[in-house]
């Protein structure tokens, strides 16, 4: 063994300091080993490392939410330049200082720990609050802030929370809310206007319906009833054929004349209905159309399907009418069948029901867009702003079933 | 005396170097080692200089005959004694004192 010169341990050690220098300074690239090289990529690691955080910074910095981190025990570890700003403090005076003046005032920081950790399981757990909160300008704001656990590699957990200031969303949402509302009243003061006009509409016809009955009774059919008697004392005084045959005809005309006054005010507003009820006025209606049309019509009671008041025994009489009226002018029945009936839900029910040519109840919508079927539209508006509602079921070739339905309570104002 | 310290001189100015530059590939610190170690040699050393570039990512058994550790790293042969050089050999006079090369105001 060699004993080596002081020179060549001086050079050695210089080698080695060499090196060391090298390895400190990060200016070395790979290390040789025996059997393999290993490269050290340190400083484009951490450059890259750097790159990283700092562009990450650059996008948290830049947003407009509050963005703040803070630990278990509530002291702020990161906020960004939107939080600083909100708080109108320095970032050196806020961070580490407690989270609580950024949350809620009545949310305490441990409740959102107990929540996050109890998800934990969950793959990303986080957490959610919408509240107002009172800035420190003294405004009051709302806040929708997002809280997320975050571990980071050393094993430590902390919470993440980004908070939006949502005040102008709110404050729409508010504005939309009121607006509906207004608009619901001024729907529901439409409606009720439209029911008290259609309800003066409707006491208005039958008003003037009795008032004709009326002067039909009392003027026009007592003027005719003098009349006759008159000419029957000239028919008696009669000296010649052709006087006697005249005062026949004319006898004969008055009779018509009566006649079909008597019929005019039954129609306008018969007898039976306005003394003895619906059912009484159904069963008249019955008779008049079989007489008329030759189309028997079969009527079937309950006499407690009977309605509280008379407008709107009125209305339904009309009503039905109008549905008897049409089964026998456009569907050619053999029979129809009226039946009332007082339903266990307190509603009058009148169901008419024929064996005619029926239709296609579907096709009945488009028929109103083109109001063919007005009539019933008419009668089924009016129905439901009595709080009822109209039930067709048809089809052709099958006949047809109306079924009228009215709370027996309503007033003549349309309230229940 | 001061003709023999002359003919040393004219001995040492005359000197071919053979030096070999450890790298290791492209990576940054070997470029620069590499850039460094052409300017050092293209001052005074020109024409004298035997530089051998050795990559170890291809041949690290030369790196090993020779005790290199780690890239980049210079390692001066001839003339004795040999001396070593780790790093990216910015440092000019440095590498030109550890190499014993003739100052470059000579």
């Amino acid at each position: 063994m060699s004993v080596e010169s002081t020179d060549e341990l001086r050079a050695k050690l210089a080698e080695a300091e060499s090196i060391i220098e090298a390895l400190r300074g990060g200016k070395v690239d790979a290390v040789v080993g025996d059997e393999q090289i290993a490269l050290l990529r340190l400083r484009e690691v951490e450059e890259a490392l750097r790159r990283s955080e700092a562009r990450y910074r650059g996008i948290v910095e830049d947003q407009a939410d509050l963005v703040f981190r803070w630990n278990r025990e509530g002291r702020l570890t990161f906020i960004n330049e939107a939080f600083c700003r909100w708080l109108a403090q320095t970032r050196e005076r806020l961070e580490g200082s407690h989270v609580s003046a950024a949350l809620p005032a009545d949310t305490n920081h441990r409740d959102i720990w107990a929540e996050l950790t109890a998800t934990e399981g969950a793959e990303r757990p986080s957490l959610d609050q919408e509240e107002p909160v009172t800035s420190p300008t003294g405004e009051r704001r709302w806040l929708n802030i997002t809280h997320r656990l975050i571990h980071d590699d050393e094993g430590e957990t902390e919470i993440q929370s980004v908070a939006r200031d949502v005040t102008e969303r709110r404050c729409a949402q508010e504005q939309l809310r009121e607006l509906n509302a207004d608009l619901e009243q001024r729907v529901e003061q439409r409606t009720a206007q439209l029911k008290r006009l259609l309800n003066e509409l409707d006491e208005a016809e039958q008003r003037e319906r009795r008032r004709l009955a009326q002067f039909l009774h009392d003027d026009l059919q007592q003027l005719l009833v003098a009349s006759k008697f008159t000419l029957t004392r000239v028919r008696q005084q009669a000296t010649d054929e052709t006087q006697s045959a005249a005062a026949d005809r004319a006898a004969e005309l008055l009779d018509r004349s009566l006649s079909a006054s008597r019929s005019l005010m039954s129609q306008l507003s018969p007898t039976e209905l306005q003394e003895s009820g619906l059912l009484a006025g159904l069963e008249w209606l019955g008779e008049q159309m079989h007489e008329m049309h030759q189309v028997p019509v079969a009527v079937e009671g309950d006499p407690r399907a009977e309605p509280r008041n008379h407008q709107l025994r009125d209305l339904l009489f009309s009503f039905a009418r109008e549905v008897v009226f049409n089964a026998i002018k456009h569907a050619r029945p053999s029979q129809v069948w009226v039946t009332t009936r007082r339903r266990g839900d307190g509603h009058i029910e009148i169901g008419v029901r024929d064996d005619g040519d029926g239709f296609d109840a579907d096709a009945r919508v488009r028929a109103q867009q083109h109001q063919t079927g007005l009539g019933l539209w008419r009668i089924e508006e009016r129905l439901q702003l009595l709080g009822g509602w109209l039930e067709v079921d048809s089809a052709p070739g099958a006949g047809a079933r109306i079924t009228l339905v009215a709370p027996a309570s309503a007033d003549a104002d349309g309230e229940e | 005396m001061s003709g023999a310290a002359s003919d040393r001189d004219a001995t040492s100015d005359e000197a071919i170097y053979r030096l070999i530059l450890f790298v290791a590939g492209r990576e940054p610190n070997s470029e620069q080692a590499r850039t460094n170690l052409a300017n050092i040699c293209g001052g005074h050393l020109e024409g004298r200089c035997d530089i051998e570039v050795v990559d170890v990512l291809t041949d690290y058994r030369t790196a090993l005959e020779h005790n290199i550790l780690v890239t980049p790293c210079l390692l001066k042969l001839e003339p004795n004694p040999r001396a070593l050089v780790a790093g990216t050999l910015r440092d000019t006079e440095k590498v030109r004192t550890a190499l014993q090369l003739p100052n470059k105001a000579s």
